[in-house]
């Protein structure tokens, strides 16, 4: 009767690893289906951004010198632009004012009811060309954008940078 | 034989029919899993497949080696449709990575569920990537999905063009959808769809300052 009981206790741990593992691997199928739409949409922001002009002074002009550009901590909407209209944006920076105020983004799938909300962070700072892994602290020819992208729906962040640098046609 | 033993056997045959269950259960649910990821493991794939082309592309949408060929960038697209689009582009080609200077056009649309008849999943197309003005190819990845929305330098959505170029487009937004042409126990259901939302912006040294 023992050896019985013992049987089916290890044939029940045998089917529950199982389906923990199944389960698991179907979860992480779903998170990389969700990956794959948040790349797409922090891929965006950055074509968005990088389809402006590098500096709201750089917008109609061309500068020389970078005590010109926007300082460090002006970093983000100039007065007249709206966070909630980022199709107004002129310059590469104003998607700082993302920075801890997410944007918003709702993927509605189609014949369903059923929606997943992203929440897109930026943050832009000055680098320097010899370490573009930390924010300067001055004003450089060089700006970087760091994209991160959250869900209730995901488990990781989607964290996506890019580095965007003044230059004009003579 | 005692009446223990009858007991015995008959405790042993129930028990014995139960695993059987749970062991035709769980091959039948492992076949199910072992399908249903590797087609997402494919359709992630082609998605990414698609995509990587598609950004390629579009990136040189009004692009030349040869500038004085074509020096108005904004005229690049030539039609523009919710699942269609011609453009003037300059493709590589062997012994010119950068483009052989001479403007070709592109075309990208999606054909008709009807040409994909053979595969068990009634909504997947053909996209269409035809170069200048070669027999139309296409190879099935699956697409459920290819819509093109424009939009203009003020970011509006454009939902009338002109006839002609330049048709005012200043960022494309572009849904793809991508499911299993030969999905499990034939679900084809909006849950099993891999999407790709982007916003790209063609011709973007035009407005680079």
């Amino acid at each position: 009767m023992l050896i019985t009981i013992g049987a089916i206790f290890l044939l029940s741990m045998v089917i529950l690893t199982t389906n923990r593992g199944l389960i698991s691997t179907n979860s992480t199928m779903i998170d990389n289906r969700y990956g794959i739409l948040a790349t797409s949409l922090a891929t965006s922001m950055i074509e968005k951004a990088t389809g402006k002009a590098f500096d709201h002074n750089t917008d109609t002009l061309a500068v020389t010198s970078t005590n010109v550009l926007t300082n460090i901590n002006a970093l983000g909407i100039e007065t007249g632009e709206n966070r909630n209209y980022p199709e107004d944006f002129n310059d590469f920076d104003d998607y700082n004012c993302f920075i801890t105020n997410p944007k918003l983004d709702t993927v509605a799938f189609e014949g369903t009811n059923r929606k997943i909300i992203f929440r897109t962070f930026c943050r832009v700072d000055y680098i320097k060309l010899t370490n573009i892994n930390s924010a300067s602290n001055e004003r450089t020819w060089h700006k970087r954008m760091i994209v991160r992208v959250i869900s209730p729906e995901m488990v990781d962040t989607i964290k996506l940078s890019t580095i965007y640098s003044y230059w004009y046609f003579r | 034989m005692g009446f223990g033993t009858l007991l015995d056997i008959l405790g042993s045959t129930i028990i014995g029919g139960m695993l059987l269950m749970i062991l035709l259960r769980m091959n039948d649910a492992a076949v199910q899993n072992n399908y249903n990821y590797s087609g997402e493991r494919i359709v992630q794939q082609n998605l990414v497949d698609v995509v990587k082309l598609l950004e390629y592309d579009f990136r040189k949408i009004g692009y030349c080696a040869n500038w004085i060929a074509f020096p108005n960038p904004a005229l690049g697209i030539i039609r523009a449709d919710s699942n269609r689009i011609h453009f003037l582009t300059d493709l590589v080609s062997s012994g010119n990575p950068f483009g052989d200077g001479v403007l070709d056009t592109l075309k990208y649309y999606l054909g008709p569920t009807s040409e994909l008849t053979a595969t068990p999943n009634p909504n997947d197309r053909l996209l269409y990537r035809v170069v200048n003005s070669v027999t139309p190819r296409g190879s099935n990845l699956g697409i459920t999905q290819f819509k093109l929305i424009y939009f203009d330098a003020n970011g509006d959505r454009i939902t009338t063009m002109p006839a002609s170029p330049p048709l005012g487009i200043a960022a494309i937004q572009i849904d793809i959808a991508v499911e299993n042409p030969a999905a499990y126990g034939n679900d084809y259901g909006v849950d099993k769809r891999v999407i790709w939302r982007q916003v790209r912006l063609p011709a973007r040294n035009f407005s680079l300052r």
